[in-house]
């Protein structure tokens, strides 16, 4: 007993010295801000869709860690959306873009709710005619790209510049992690109690989260909806069916409802959901209170972007 | 046209291969960044390969691995080879097998991507089941009695697992299945089962997985895929190399171009360079022969009239070879030219240099030897020096020895050449001398020989009859008709040009052959206007009139014909002797009475005297042309054709103007009350009378 007990223990010492999540940079060097503070105003601007109901903002907004809070997000003419719309926050840090990472990029990703016209049902040119149009925009083009003529290029590229800046440095967590201040006796429980049972496995990295697909229900089986946009719509792999991309947890107190079919409105239910599909085990209560307050401390501060003038 | 065609040749080669060299340059640039950019791609993929096989056993050695750096890798890998197979040097037909072999690869590494994301998958689920064997392993010690066979049981799934994890091995997991459904036989209380159904969960995870676990690491671990893309990578450079080789030989194919521009450009160089040198040498050839004698070498008559004037005191050494036509005829021109090539160099004394020397070839055998400051005697003396070394000296022609004798004249006087020339001529006569120095006597002697001449003329004009009167219209500016002739008198010469009076008169007058003449000039006119209307004159000198015999012979004519002599009018030139007016008188009265009229010929030039014209019983007075030409711009001229005629009329003269030359003179003269005009305008001397 004694032996199996040392072999346990060997395993936990492996578990509790990775150091597996990485902070944030508290500062981005690789910013332009003019070309980003004019990609700030496309993103809220109702222009670069076909009824100028919707921008990029309506669905990833500011005030609610960059995601929606509606179960679907509403494009033109109210038409509901497929899936939940996941947070535009720390982005840049995915691995790849959309719950099925079918985007590689931002720039590819920012092409597609654009001309979704379930979305904002836009094409270039005409975007490129309205933006022509407008003097303010043009005169703010011309001071960014030196040319006359706005482009469809230029709009993304600024609209991807904006999202490169959209981080949230400084949570809590971060500066623990750099060791500035201590976390709570609860929090560090927390904290442990999210390696010991499992969720770092697949939530890690600097984005906690977002570099790896995972399917939903690897122990339990989980409901299957073909109207969810999964991983196997792009691999056509039969494993890939109900896989997604890990999401990040970054900011996750702002940003409910989660899963991709907005299924939990908790956090305590998603706790509770992803013990049972993936880790296949009942957490315990006082787990899921500690991870939690260990979650709390993931929120990072509001991107400085958004209060620039 | 010749050199502006190579020049246009030479410009297309340079431009051509300027281009070339820009075209090269391009071609070059573009390849090597392209190359580079491939063989950058191929590297990140060869290197990521690497790098991901490492962090795959990394995440599947280590319970909680940061995933970051796989993600990140695939992406890259995808990005890579999506470049590759993009990049513009692989769409060039030469690469199309690396190209194809890239594509043919693209399976593999969407398998190989793809095969990482279900590897991702499976080992989240795999550490999270054996996260569970770890932490809730310890229960089953609270859960259980001390020495439950579940205890034993649950320790040998875990080192089962354990080790197979270890070993990487799936075959250590043949019985595990068993042992799991044995957990489920034992009766378990509430808290037991929970404990046991998870158990179970997790066991069955790994013992289901395992295997496709163990084959996914396995598959990304042996993955051709690096291996093709390796092959492409080498397949793709050995194709470069031969683009680079195809590069090399075009760099050296412009070298040699550029080369043959270059040599080209330098030959058309150095050709003009010695065109340039040729045409300078030409222009000088030519400046010297328009200053020089070809044969000699000595300066030419024309640098003679340029140089003499510049020479302060010059003195003039005339030079003629005697008899040198002798000298040609006899031994040829070409001996001849010889000679005097050899004569050039023979007078460039060194005695002269003291007196700025010029030295010129005047043509034929005429030497000249400018001297400046020296005086006669030792310029005499000098030509003597030369003119004995010259005949004391043989030219040697093809073995003969020839002497030359020279004939020198000396002079320091202006004209130098007619001088030189006169002094020359004078010395020839002489026969004994060779050095002559000219002096104004000789002039006389000219004067002499030219009056001798002009009376072999005369003498011989009237022996052949070529005296002949010429016959000038006289116009009445009254009447506007031809009235009156004036004849003059020419000489015809043998070769057909005329002689007029200046040319012959003067000295004829001195000699008897002017009784002559005037007797030819009186019978030849009257014999002409005997049967023509009009009035006509002849001229006469004063002094004529005191030349008894020559008035015999003037009487006798107008005795011959009465009747003609009636229209003759007899035109008196005045001349600078006075001379006995009673005889004049006399004899004008005398040719009156034959109907004669009388005219003062040229008055108002030189001595007119007005008294003494009005003395004379004369009929007309001819104002002189020298008058005449000038009264337009002459007012003082005006003046006094305007005195002249008043005179005229006064004593109720006839006025003939000579020298008329257009119709306003005419006009003008009419107007004045002048009588006849005379002159190029109304009609020239010719020997025919309309």
């Amino acid at each position: 007993m004694k032996q199996v007990v040392l072999i346990l223990l060997l395993f936990l010492t492996t578990i509790l010295m990775a150091s597996s999540i990485r902070p944030l940079p508290q500062q981005l060097d690789d910013i332009n801000i003019a070309k980003a503070t004019l990609g700030k105003k496309l993103f809220s601007d109702t222009i670069l869709s076909e009824d100028k109901t919707i921008s990029c903002h309506s669905c990833h907004n500011f005030n609610y860690g960059g995601a929606d809070p509606r179960k679907v997000s509403l494009g033109i003419n109210m038409n509901a959306g497929n899936i939940q719309s996941p947070t535009v926050y720390n982005a840049r840090y995915n691995f790849k873009q959309f719950w099925n990472g079918r985007a590689n990029t931002l720039l590819d990703q920012a092409d597609g709710p654009v001309h979704n016209p379930m979305e904002m049902g836009m094409d270039a040119t005409v975007i490129e005619a309205r933006l022509n149009k407008d003097i303010a925009y043009k005169r703010a083009f011309k001071a960014v790209y030196g040319s006359s003529k706005i482009l469809y290029a230029q709009v993304l590229d600024a609209i991807v510049e904006f999202e490169m800046a959209l981080v949230t440095p400084n949570a809590k967590f971060d500066r623990f992690l750099r060791g500035e201040i201590s976390l709570s006796e609860q929090e560090m429980n927390g904290y442990i109690a999210f390696k010991k049972r499992g969720c770092i496995t697949c939530h890690n990295g600097i984005n906690i989260g977002s570099n790896a697909f995972q399917k939903m229900g690897l122990f339990h089986p989980y409901d299957f909806n073909v109207s969810y946009p999964d991983r196997y719509s792009v691999t056509h792999k039969e494993y890939d069916k109900n896989v997604f991309k890990v999401p990040t947890l970054r900011n996750i107190v702002l940003t409910a409802p989660y899963f991709h079919d907005a299924s939990a409105k908790t956090l305590e239910e998603a706790i509770k959901t992803m013990a049972h599909h993936n880790l296949g085990v009942r957490m315990k209560q006082k787990d899921i209170d500690t991870i939690i307050l260990f979650l709390k401390t993931l929120t990072g501060e509001r991107p400085s972007i958004l209060d620039k003038k | 046209m010749k050199f502006n065609f190579k020049a246009l040749i030479s410009l297309g080669f340079g431009i051509t291969s300027l281009m070339l060299l820009a075209y090269f340059y391009l071609l070059q640039r573009d390849f090597s960044s392209e190359y580079k950019g491939v063989v950058g791609e191929f590297h990140t993929l060869e290197s990521s390969f690497g790098q991901l096989n490492y962090e795959i056993l990394q995440s599947s050695l280590f319970a909680y691995h940061n995933q970051d750096e796989i993600a990140a890798r695939v992406n890259r890998i995808e990005y890579s080879f999506k470049a590759l197979k993009k990049s513009a040097i692989l769409q060039q037909p030469q690469y199309k097998e690396v190209k194809a072999l890239l594509e043919s690869t693209n399976s593999a590494v969407e398998d190989y991507t793809g095969g990482i994301n279900h590897y991702m998958m499976l080992n989240a689920g795999f550490k999270n089941s054996f996260v569970f064997l770890s932490t809730h392993a310890e229960e089953s010690v609270e859960l259980f009695p001390p020495h439950a066979d579940i205890h034993t049981a649950i320790h040998h799934i875990s080192d089962t697992f354990s080790l197979a994890r270890r070993m990487l091995d799936a075959d250590y997991l043949t019985t595990v299945s068993q042992q799991i459904d044995q957990l489920k036989k034992i009766d378990y209380n509430s808290d037991q089962i929970e404990f046991v159904d998870t158990f179970i969960l997790h066991a069955r995870f790994i013992a289901n997985n395992f295997p496709d676990y163990i084959d996914s690491l396995n598959t990304l671990l042996q993955a051709q895929t690096e291996l093709r893309i390796s092959d492409a990578q080498k397949l793709f450079v050995k194709v470069a190399q031969a683009d680079v080789k195809t590069l090399d030989q075009l760099a050296v194919i412009l070298f040699i171009i550029i080369i043959g521009a270059m040599a080209l450009i330098t030959l058309l160089f150095f050709q003009s360079d010695r065109e340039n040198i040729r045409l300078q040498r030409l222009q000088k050839e030519l400046r010297h022969s328009l200053s020089h004698d070809q044969l000699t070498g000595l300066f030419n008559r024309f640098s003679l009239d340029v140089m003499l004037p510049k020479v302060e005191a010059p003195v003039l050494l005339l030079l003629n070879v005697d008899r040198f036509k002798h000298v040609n005829d006899f031994y040829g021109t070409q001996t001849g030219d010889a000679i005097l090539g050899e004569l050039a160099s023979l007078i460039q004394l060194p005695m002269l240099d003291n007196y700025d020397p010029l030295f010129f070839h005047l043509g034929g055998d005429d030497f000249g030897i400018v001297l400046n400051g020296v005086d006669k005697k030792r310029a005499i003396q000098m030509a003597q020096i030369i003119a004995t070394s010259i005949q004391s000296y043989p030219f040697i022609m093809d073995e003969i020895e020839i002497f030359i004798t020279v004939a020198i004249s000396v002079n320091s006087q202006a004209p130098y050449l007619e001088n030189g020339d006169m002094a020359l001529k004078h010395l020839k006569e002489l026969h004994n001398e060779n050095v002559i120095c000219f002096d104004e006597s000789m002039h006389l002697k000219e004067k002499a020989r030219h009056n001798l001449a002009t009376m072999r003329i005369i003498k011989t004009a009237i022996e052949r009859n070529s005296v002949v009167p010429y016959f000038q219209p006289l116009y009445n500016l009254q009447t506007e008709k031809i009235e009156k002739y004036e004849a003059l008198i020419r000489v015809e010469l043998e070769n057909g040009s005329l002689l007029y009076p200046d040319d012959f008169l003067g000295v004829a007058s001195q000699t008897t052959y002017y009784r002559e003449l005037t007797r030819i000039m009186l019978e030849k006119t009257l014999k002409r206007f005997q049967n023509l209307p009009y009035r006509f004159s002849v001229n006469l000198s004063m002094k004529d009139m005191m030349d008894e015999s020559l008035v015999a012979t003037l009487i006798k004519a107008l005795e011959a014909d009465r009747e003609t002599a009636k229209r003759l009018d007899i035109e008196l030139l005045e001349s600078e002797e006075l001379f006995d007016l009673e005889r004049v008188i006399l004899f004008i009265k005398q040719i009156k009475s034959y109907g004669c009229r009388i005219a003062i010929d040229d008055f108002g030039s030189g001595y007119s005297n007005f008294a003494y014209v009005a003395a004379l019983p004369i009929d007309i007075l001819k104002i002189d042309g020298s008058l005449i030409r000038t009264i337009h711009e002459n007012p003082r001229n005006l003046q006094t054709v305007k005195t002249i005629i008043a005179f005229a009329k006064n004593l109720q003269l006839d006025i003939v103007a000579e020298y008329v030359e257009d119709e306003a003179m005419a006009q003008l003269l009419a107007d004045l009350g002048v009588t006849y005009g005379q002159g190029y305008h109304f009609g020239k001397p010719t020997q025919t009378i309309i």
